[in-house]
């Protein structure tokens, strides 16, 4: 090989190497040091039992985080998660509901005998993934606006689990659904466990897998990977479907620790997930996210929900905490662009 | 503005340049002039330092040493309203104008003519006429920008800086863009504009049109002048080796021409290109000469189901009928194809160079465990040595190489899914000679493996070097048919423009 130039391209940023390093993980300082900062206003904060409540009440808000996650990575929205969750979860209900309630028989009237509940969870996940693909279809084979198909998807799921659970809350979920929204292992939550299993998997799908990379391709630049032999619609598509799986997994893991289902079993999670997504990283314009950051953005935001929580301030500032850190997490990501985009 | 005639009329003179950024020194101790009335081409590979001298004759950058003089009296740099004010003016390499807004608003873009609130659109079309006719260029003021072709839209912004009365306009790339009929009706420009004083600098990649256009040559190696002169005491031959210092390899020959037909393309139209039929052999490397607007790339892209799609004819890869979905099918059937535009359909930016490389042969890599990720390393270690690719290591951003480098990280990623079929748009297009001359080589090898390659080239001096057969496309069809050595230089650009 011959001997190149000394002028190597990129050499001038070796410096900064620290600080890209620092960039990259800045999410888990801020995790850091916003629990250290909860800890220091109450220290009950750091007792097994807040925190093995704040996974709980994470694992599905965690789970939405990762659907979406996977959808923006190829550079498309899914606004429909939340009303799929939702949709799939009156479903299910309804499917295994014992008929010893009211509702049950009003259940029982309607579709029959209750059905085990591995069924219909296979059923709810079934019909989430199918939800996905359909919304995946018609975003990339079909090329209509992501934002505006999962938009109407949504506004759709919602007219819909009000006229399939016709406003009611269903109780009565058999108790074998319930253990993973209720068990614990010593002292972790099962969901716990299982969303940190969720996201070990996420991690090898980005990471070790054909498909994982050409995600991060197609959202990066979809008419390169396109034109390297990416079959790019497919790849668009799956990921949908996995998003739609993930929120039916949302759906398995809330009516579990609810023990009910109904139409307003959840509000304003979409944009929460969104949110955290974002705090972790994931860039909204595709190509960019890691799974380590999107579970650092989703600690986040939890810790800093229950930090409130605990100190008692009312939920109205809570939210405006809430946009804040949302809003300094959009502005560091377009400082990381700025930085990117400056050439010699 | 008054010339000063002085005993010296020089126009520009940058004495003893040096800039450096950190501890990279880009520029050191350069010198250059422009004399009145003079085009004076600057050379140089991709980072030679081109580009940060034109920056800081413009102002853009300060220099860390070195002085300019201009009009008798020195600098130690420059801002970029100083350097408008002095007349210094830059036609950049991609010129923007406001597509929405007719030529007249964008000639007085900023500083209409008023009558009281309201624009004063019949002075405005009054002086925007005179200041085209200035430089001898008829349009109609009226004529929205986006209806312009490209050469036109470089014409418009020559005249808006015109009436500013320059001394000295930069073109940056000129050419890069334009087919050679337009290329010659911007050099008639530009004589017209040195007839009354102004001197050019003329910053190009094509050594023949430096060659046909200026009066005197000034190449930079490695921030230092490798020499200067006048054109007349160059060949092309000496421009290059002053540009890259020693090279051998820069002719690439192949051998090995089979019988056997790889490709076969029998009455393939789309809108522009009808009827086209070929058989490409296993080794054959096939050129296509057209000038811009043939619609050869929306063909080619056509073909390997890029964007659009063929209105007619059949496709047979390797004898096989096929009817090609996607490129991914394209892939699968033993199609490859590589863009001339690497930003939009190559490079994969904020990845690595790693996965930039790998990525279209991932499925080579699979294991029960996932990708076999030292495996990868591996690969793309391999490829990097045999590419000479010039990189801070596999894992840098594929955005910080130079574009020469670049454009060897694309023709890796697709010579090695060893395809038998290749399309490549323009490989070499913005990239510097020696990068230039390495692809040609890898060309070749791939060729000499047996794979056919269609090559469509603006550059014809290439398609000369390379192919064993070169077509010429006009008005959509195959206007010639030559085989190697039936045709000069001279003959084919003759033909190319008529």
């Amino acid at each position: 090989m011959q001997v190149e130039s000394k002028t190597q391209p990129g050499t001038r940023r070796t410096h900064s190497a620290y600080w890209h390093r620092l960039q990259s993980n800045f999410i888990w300082v801020l995790v850091l040091l916003t629990m250290w900062v909860a800890w220091f206003a109450n220290p009950r904060f750091l007792s097994t039992l807040n925190l093995s409540n704040i996974l709980l009440a994470a694992a599905p808000l965690g789970c939405l985080v990762l659907a979406e996650s996977i959808v923006l990575l190829t550079g498309n929205f899914d606004l429909s998660i939340e009303a799929n969750m939702v949709f799939v979860a009156i479903v299910g209900g309804l499917l295994m509901v014992t008929p010893e309630t009211a509702e049950g028989q009003i259940a029982a009237a309607q579709w029959g005998i209750p059905w085990p509940w591995p069924v219909a969870l296979t059923v709810m996940l079934a019909l989430a993934s199918l939800i996905g693909l359909l919304n995946g279809i018609m975003v990339a084979r079909f090329r209509m606006n992501n934002f505006m198909v999962t938009m109407a998807t949504m506004i759709m799921l919602e007219g819909l689990a009000l006229l399939v659970g016709e406003g009611r809350n269903i109780f009565g979920i058999p108790e074998g659904f319930r253990y993973i929204g209720t068990a614990k292992l010593g002292a972790m939550p099962v969901a716990a466990i299982f969303l940190l299993i969720l996201f070990t998997l996420v991690y090898f799908i980005l990471n070790h897998t054909v498909f994982g990379r050409q995600l991060y391709a197609v959202g990066s630049n979809r008419p390169a990977a396109r034109a390297a032999g990416i079959p790019d619609s497919q790849v668009v598509i799956l990921a949908y479907v996995l998003c739609g799986l993930l929120a039916g997994v949302a759906a398995f893991i809330l009516v579990g620790r609810l023990g009910t289902a109904s139409a307003g079993i959840s509000s304003g999670q979409l944009f929460l997930a969104v949110a955290a997504a974002v705090v972790g990283g994931v860039s909204l314009f595709g190509g960019r996210g890691t799974a380590m950051g999107i579970l650092g953005g989703l600690l986040l935001m939890s810790v800093i929900d229950n930090a409130m929580n605990l100190a008692q301030i009312p939920p109205n500032y809570v939210q405006i905490v809430r946009g804040g850190v949302i809003l300094l997490a959009v502005f560091a990501d377009a400082l990381r662009v700025g930085f990117g985009k400056r050439t010699i | 503005m008054q010339t000063i005639h002085t005993k010296d009329d020089t126009l520009i003179n940058a004495r003893a340049i040096s800039k450096s950024f950190g501890h990279n020194e880009v520029l050191k101790g350069v010198d250059f002039d422009v004399q009145p009335g003079e085009v004076h081409a600057l050379l140089g590979e991709n980072g030679a330092g081109k580009t940060t001298l034109l920056r800081i004759l413009s102002g853009r950058y300060q220099p860390t040493a070195g002085c300019i003089e201009i009009n008798g009296e020195e600098f130690s740099y420059l801002t970029p309203v100083q350097a408008q004010s002095l007349g210094i003016e830059i036609v950049p390499q991609l010129v923007e104008l406001v597509d929405d807004l007719p030529i007249a608003d964008n000639i007085f873009l900023g500083r209409w003519p008023t009558r009281g609130f309201w624009i004063n659109r019949a002075e405005m079309h009054y002086r925007s006429e005179k200041v085209l006719t200035q430089v001898g260029v008829e349009l109609d003021p009226q004529t929205m920008v986006r209806d312009l072709t490209y050469v036109e839209k470089q014409m418009v912004e020559i005249a808006r800086i015109n009436q500013f009365e320059p001394r000295v306009i930069i073109l940056d790339e000129p050419t890069a863009a334009l087919s050679v009929r337009e290329i010659e009706i911007l050099f008639e420009m530009v004589d017209r504009l040195r007839q009354r004083g102004i001197g050019f600098v003329f910053v190009t990649h094509f050594l023949n049109e430096a060659a046909r256009m200026s009066d005197r040559l000034t190449i930079l190696r490695d921030g230092v002048v490798a020499t200067s002169g006048p054109v007349e005491k160059f060949s092309i031959q000496d421009m290059i080796r002053h540009m890259v210092g020693d090279i051998t390899e820069l002719y690439s020959d192949h051998s090995g021409l089979s019988d056997e037909v790889v490709l076969a393309l029998q009455k393939t139209s789309t809108d522009l290109i009808h009827n086209f039929n070929l058989q490409l052999r296993a080794g054959e490397i096939v050129g296509l000469a057209a000038p811009k607007g043939e619609g050869v790339s929306e063909y080619l892209r056509a073909l390997c189901r890029l964007s659009g799609k063929l209105n007619s004819g059949e496709v047979f890869i390797k004898g096989n009928p096929v009817r090609l979905r996607s490129p991914a099918h394209a892939h699968r059937c033993g199609l490859g194809y590589l863009s001339e535009d690497r930003h939009q359909w190559g490079l994969i930016p904020g990845r690595s160079v790693r996965e930039n490389t790998s990525i279209s042969t991932l499925q080579k890599l699979v294991t029960r465990l996932g990708l076999d990720l030292s495996g990868e390393r591996k690969m793309v270690a391999e490829l990097i040595d045999n590419f000479q690719i010039n990189t801070p290591g596999m894992e840098a951003d594929i955005q910080i190489l130079s574009g020469g480098n670049q454009q060897k990280v694309l023709v890796a990623r697709l010579f090695n899914a060893r395809l038998s079929v290749y399309i490549l748009d323009d490989p070499t297009f913005g990239v510097d000679v020696k990068s230039k001359a390495q692809v040609h080589r890898l060309i070749a090898e791939e060729a000499s493996r047996g794979a056919g390659v269609i090559l469509h080239s603006s550059d014809l001096d290439e398609l000369l070097q390379m192919c064993d057969r070169i077509l010429l496309i006009q008005q959509g069809r195959v206007a010639h048919e030559f085989k190697r050595g039936e045709v000069s230089l001279a003959r084919l650009e003759e033909l190319h423009a008529s």
